[in-house]
């Protein structure tokens, strides 16, 4: 049987939850909002931590209180929610094929789209850590999930390698929990997660932080026996004769997050070699007509906040398309990458609404700096630069009327 | 014994001459024997290597010690319930060699067991090959092993059909970038029919568009070796085993080989870490350890000397291969230096491209692990190759690889199949240094066992025989409507818990309860691919730990991944 509605939105982690809100608010009749998992929130359910929502309520929200706001919200609007519900297909006409005990196999044909399907972890294979394959190496995702959904604990002895945000909230979640995290290892010569989390969840907690580190070899038939790790130099080749040899029975992977876009592949939208992410205009519209992206799907974004502020816009300008108000009467302009700048988003600009650009700088500047976008050649003050703290800025719709092609972004010393 | 004499100080020579150390060499019907101390485990490979190399020696026992080398360790009896059982024939070993056996003997009156010393079948190098069936082109000729391997390879579709297994003949594609190599095509094709490879292919370019389309402009000619093969080398190893026990075999798992009991050079108990089996057949298809149960049974004749190989794995996004890839310049290659390098451009019956098997000689027989060394070699090799050749296709990325592992290979120093009734000990039959391509082999070897016992026993045949058997059903692979038939009548059907590979929780379950059940998570991953995609497990992990835990009636913090302490978890939070 085929359902048709007018707008579908795949995923309800915050970008989801968000898009569905609007995409309601802003008078889509029929609004589906389809979840693989049995309860609503997506990764917020998991997140027990505090830190969402300072932005957007301007409350201090543990995630799965974040969620449960956003959830609220959502039920006074009556949108139609589909649990363990699996996308499984999506096609550019906007056809979705689903999976879903309830439902059966499902074909549900949309107006107007909208992809919050999130991130995935980075894996250790994909990053190439040489030795065992023993029990006891998790992403951080999963042993987050293991502790503060199933209640159990991953090991006892721990190195975390990477210093993402999940990382770093599991050194102290763990550490809570009564197990010894050795320390974390980051190959890069910077942290990659936010500075809060360096401060608040290994400074506060005594877990060393080792810049320019990596593992080399893991070690253990059964479960983890222990790992080796080596210093790396300016190109992030291991050096030889630094290998250090430490005993723990888990190694947590906090590597990166990988935007989860296989279904965006499926329907032929075109990604981002930066983000890994669709390309989209400031209305968050991808290359395929009526297809929309929000969220980590798009680009993995630093904060709940930013994830949300997508989600909106998405949730908004799909409702528009289903209706038939979003026009297009411009041919929408490239947004490029300038100096110091390693990813943006938005790729493009369609004229519809106020730019609102993320960018990450591809090498910290510890000094104040300027943020060009050019033509029509707004500068923008921050304090910094660091690749591990997205930049936002706003550059209004009226200042933009007379944008040329492309719109160049960069990130200048002051 | 004149001969034998000369023949050891020629041996002992030689290796003094490599290795510039003195090692007593003995001579004894064939087999050489080598005793002493060397400085390396290189050294006692070569020393081993040297004495093989002879045409006239039959086999190479090697007890040279080295500093580092590994000693048995004897697991440790658990129980004694298998005491007082009594079995026609016992098996020992349930890799595909030991389970083709097993079904291959069940064809007879036979009560047959099958040991097996980890909690799953096939464990060491049969989910560690890359399940490929080769071709006899690369054997040497006139060996076993090309015999073996020639007669397997035809009997793949009969076989794959009766045990409802993925299979598909892709073909060894062999080109050529120059004229010079053009002119080498020929000669390939002369190696191939004299290994009893059937029609191999000269193809023009129209000809190889139609085999493996986007082929660089300058590739104008090659050589098609179609009889090439791909499996579902997990779902083989179930299928074997499902077919053995619905036909009478039993299948103990756990259950280590500690001893054999012989009486007037006769087999009669086999001593385990659950008891004592009694039998007057024993087959020794115990793979990196048949060494060790030929020295239990009083008749060690040759030395296992594990020879690793590492692959990796790419995800299903990049597949720009049909065939088993091998430019001259490769094939040529693999030719000369199979006994240190070489590895392939192999697909899979999953769509996952393979770059594999290095190989190299390591001392620990259990040494599964992968290096940086491996790795790098693998993909500075072969991704070059790829890109090369395939200039229309993505470019190889290290990022899309998902998965790389490492298997030993159980080669003897003469590097041939041992297949054959103990000369020494009735009631013994060897099925040793059985390497690649044992896989391809399987179903040569087992009935050329079947052949042996029959003319040894004279068993009566069992009219009950089933070959055929049948899988369970990939929810992923029905179309819509049967999917949708499939969750009304089970709705665990319609719960995905692997999402990289659209594995059903009720698949899951399954596997859990089979004939073979799934004991870990990886065997859960053997048998429904959950966890085998690209994110390998991230998703589904705390899912299948979830229904393992409830459908093994067992606490989360008692699953293993694999076997013996791997535990998944270490306890419950605080």
């Amino acid at each position: 049987m085929i359902r048709e509605v007018d707008v579908a939105v795949i995923g309800s982690g915050p970008a989801g939850l968000t898009a569905a809100i609007h995409a309601h608010n802003s008078g889509a009749r029929k609004v589906l909002l389809l979840e693989r998992e049995e309860e609503l929130g997506g990764i917020l359910k998991q997140c027990i931590h505090n830190g969402f929502g300072l932005e957007q309520f301007k409350q201090d929200y543990t995630g799965p209180e974040y969620a449960e706001r956003l959830i609220k919200e959502l039920e006074k609007t009556g949108v139609q929610c589909f649990l363990n519900t699996l996308v499984t297909d999506l096609s550019s006409e906007r056809v979705i094929t689903a999976l879903s005990p309830e439902h059966g196999a499902l074909e549900i044909k949309a107006k107007s789209i909208v992809l919050a399907m999130g991130c995935r972890e980075r894996t250790g294979p994909s990053i190439g850590i040489p030795g065992t394959r023993p029990a006891g190496i998790f992403t951080a995702g999963v042993a987050q999930r293991f502790v503060n959904i199933d209640g159990y604990l991953p090991g006892k002895k721990v190195v975390i390698l990477g210093s993402g945000d999940i990382g770093l909230i599991m050194a102290r979640r763990l550490t809570l929990e009564g197990a010894r995290v050795i320390g974390v290892y980051e190959i890069m010569n910077y942290p990659g997660g936010l500075k809060r989390n360096i401060v608040q969840c290994l400074n506060d907690f005594d877990v060393p932080l080792h810049l320019s580190h990596t593992v080399t070899e893991i070690r253990g038939k059964e479960r983890v026996g222990g790992v080796v790790i080596s210093k790396v130099d300016s190109s992030l080749h291991p050096v030889q004769g630094t290998e250090k040899s430490i005993e723990c029975d888990t190694l947590l992977l906090s590597v990166g997050l990988i935007p989860e876009n296989e279904l965006s592949k499926k329907a032929g939208i075109e990604l981002s070699g930066a983000t890994k992410g669709p390309i989209t205009t400031e209305t968050m519209e991808t290359s395929v007509p009526g297809i929309f992206t929000c969220g980590n799907v798009s680009a993995v974004f630093d904060l709940v906040d930013y994830v949300a502020q997508t989600g909106a816009a998405a949730g908004t300008f799909a409702a528009r398309y289903a209706s038939g108000s979003l026009s297009a009467d411009r041919r929408p302009v490239d947004i490029v990458a300038g100096e110091n700048v390693r990813l943006l988003f938005p790729q493009r600009y369609g004229f519809q609404d106020d730019l609102v650009l993320f960018i990450r700088a591809a090498e910290p500047v510890e000094k104040p700096v300027t943020i060009e976008v050019a033509p029509p050649g707004s500068k923008i003050n921050r304090l910094y630069a660091r690749p591990n703290e997205m930049l936002r800025v706003k550059v209004p719709k009226e200042k933009l009327a007379e944008a040329k092609q492309p719109i160049k972004v960069s990130i200048m010393e002051k | 014994m004149q001969g034998d004499r000369a023949l050891a100080r020629e041996i002992q020579g030689e290796i003094e001459k490599a290795t510039g150390k003195q090692v007593a060499v003995s001579m004894r019907d064939g087999i050489a024997g080598l005793h002493g101390h060397l400085p390396s485990h290189q050294a006692a490979l070569e020393a081993g290597h040297l004495a093989g190399s002879s045409d006239k020696v039959r086999e190479v026992v090697n007890d040279i010690v080295f500093p580092g080398k590994m000693r048995f360790k004897t697991a440790r009896k658990v129980s004694e319930e298998l005491t007082g059982r009594e079995f026609d024939a016992v098996i020992v070993g349930g890799g595909v060699i030991g389970l083709a056996v097993a079904r291959e003997l069940s064809q007879f009156n036979l009560s047959i067991a099958l040991l097996e010393r980890h909690n799953d079948v096939g464990m060491d190098q049969t989910t560690h090959s890359n399940a490929m069936i080769h071709p006899a082109i690369q054997a040497k000729y006139g060996t076993l092993r090309w015999e073996m391997n020639y007669k397997g390879n035809r009997m793949w579709n009969e076989a794959a059909r009766q045990l409802d297994v993925d299979f598909k003949r892709v073909g060894t594609l062999i080109v050529a970038e120059n004229p010079g190599e053009e002119a080498l095509l020929p000669y390939a094709v002369s190696v191939a029919i004299k290994h009893n490879d059937p029609e191999p292919k000269l193809l023009d370019r129209a000809g190889l568009d139609r085999i493996e389309p986007g082929l660089a402009p300058n590739i104008r000619k090659g050589v098609l070796v179609w009889n090439t093969g791909i499996i579902g080398v997990f779902e083989l190893l179930i299928a074997y085993a499902e077919n053995a026990l619905s036909n009478g075999v039993s299948i103990f798992l756990d259950t280590s080989v500690i001893g054999v009991q012989t009486e007037g050079f006769a087999i009669k108990a086999v001593d385990t870490t659950r008891g004592t089996v009694r039998t007057g057949l024993l087959i020794n298809a115990a793979g990196l350890y048949a060494d060790r149960i030929a020295e239990f049974a009083g008749d060690r004749f040759f030395t296992i000397h594990p020879r690793k190989g590492e692959t990796i794995i790419f995800d299903k996004s990049y597949q720009p291969v049909r065939t088993v890839f091998a430019p001259v310049s490769i094939a040529a290659e693999s030719q000369e230096t199979r006994y240190t390098k070489g590895g392939g451009i192999i697909p899979t019956t999953d769509g996952n491209l393979q770059f594999g098997p290095t190989a190299m000689e390591v001392s620990d027989r259990e040494d599964v692990s992968t290096t940086a060394e491996g790795c790098d070699y693998l993909f500075d090799k072969f991704a070059p190759v790829l890109e090369r050749l395939k200039p229309g296709y993505e470019k190889p990325d290290r990022s899309k690889i998902i998965a790389r592992f490492a298997g030993c290979r159980a080669a003897t120093y003469k590097e041939d199949f041992i297949i054959e009734p103990s000369g020494k000990v009735r009631g013994l039959v060897h099925v040793a240094g059985i390497q690649s391509p044992g896989l391809a082999s399987a179903p040569a070897i087992a009935e050329r066992v079947r052949e042996i016992i029959r003319e040894e026993r004279h068993p009566s045949v069992n009219d009950k025989f089933n070959p055929v058997r049948n899988r369970q059903v990939r929810f992923s692979k029905l179309g819509p409507k049967e999917q949708d038939r499939f969750i009304r009548a089970n709705p665990r059907f319609g719960h995905i818990v692997c999402r990289c590979e659209n594995v059903s929780e009720e698949e899951v379950v399954r596997a859990l309860h089979g004939d073979i059940p799934a004991r870990s998570l990886d065997g859960v991953k053997r048998r429904t691919r959950a966890g085998q995609g690209r994110c390998q497990g991230g998703f589904c992990t705390p899912r299948i730990v979830e229904i393992a835990s409830r459908e093994m009636n067992i606490g989360k913090e008692h699953l293993l991944k694999s076997e013996g302490k791997s535990y998944v978890l270490s306890g419950r939070t605080k």
